[in-house]
């Protein structure tokens, strides 16, 4: 069995590893229908896509996680939209960790590309780590 | 444009549900009432990017998603968003920066859930 990933676990500066990620029809779906007015065009995913490739990164990349951490912060650049089925490789890295009025904090920096190493995004998450 | 268009949303278990398969975000805290009954949330909270994604939206109503090109956007999440509330995306050009955004999530008591800026790369 896997040991939950704690507040210890995280080293600034320290590859965490990276996940390839595909948008498919069922994500697409749901997505057009929880948004209806934000569809994909010309085969280009919404802009806030990056978001979710980057929160499906994230899941696979710290696993297993404690329950109930919470997302604080976030900061993107978006570069350029991914494309319908596109493959999307995010790698993330620990960017820093501090304890602070007794919260974990934990802030992971990423970067996202997609066909032909493609830039897509970069993005900096700040999370409040659970243990 | 002095200000974003609005975009808004109604937030039911069926949204957040949606988006946990969305995002593959299952977090006991959005999604198991009686684990978030005991956090310090008090009770389910939707994922803090369910609401982000409007602030994407009111840029793309605005500008049109390739004047976007470029955006950096930073915020916070300032305050949770709960089952039953309407969330409101929108923003206000910022005094201080010509390509500079005030951007915000506000819920139906007016009050921001998410605050932060957009950085254009261009003015489209």
């Amino acid at each position: 069995m896997t040991r939950v990933l704690t507040f210890d676990a995280f080293t600034p500066g320290v590859s965490m590893g990276s996940a390839t990620e595909v948008i498919d029809g069922r994500i697409l779906g749901l997505w057009q229908r929880l948004y209806p007015w934000d569809a994909a065009t010309e085969g280009e995913l919404p802009l806030g896509m990056a978001t979710v490739l980057l929160m499906r990164a994230y899941m696979r990349i710290l696993t297993p996680r404690p329950p109930g951490n919470i997302h604080a912060r976030q900061q993107m650049e978006l570069v350029s939209p991914a494309r319908f089925g596109e493959e999307v490789i995010t790698s993330m890295s620990c960017a820093g960790k501090e304890l602070k009025r007794e919260r974990r904090y934990v802030e992971m920096d990423s970067r996202s590309t997609g066909a032909n190493a493609r830039l897509l995004f970069t993005a900096r998450m700040r999370l409040i780590w659970a243990v | 444009m002095d200000r974003l268009e609005p975009v808004t949303l109604q937030i039911d278990r069926d949204a957040i549900l949606a988006y946990a398969e969305i995002t593959g975000d299952f977090n006991p805290v959005h999604v198991d009432e009686a684990f978030a009954a005991g956090t310090a949330m008090g009770g389910i909270i939707a994922h803090g990017t369910l609401s982000l994604n409007l602030i994407w939206q009111s840029l793309a109503a605005s500008f049109g998603t390739d004047a976007l090109n470029g955006t950096a956007l930073d915020i916070r999440f300032a305050r949770p968003v709960r089952i039953g509330d309407t969330v409101q995306a929108g923003g206000q050009h910022s005094e201080t920066e010509a390509r500079l955004y005030d951007v915000w999530v506000r819920n139906q008591d007016g009050v921001n859930v998410i605050e932060g800026t957009a950085r254009l790369k261009t003015l489209g």
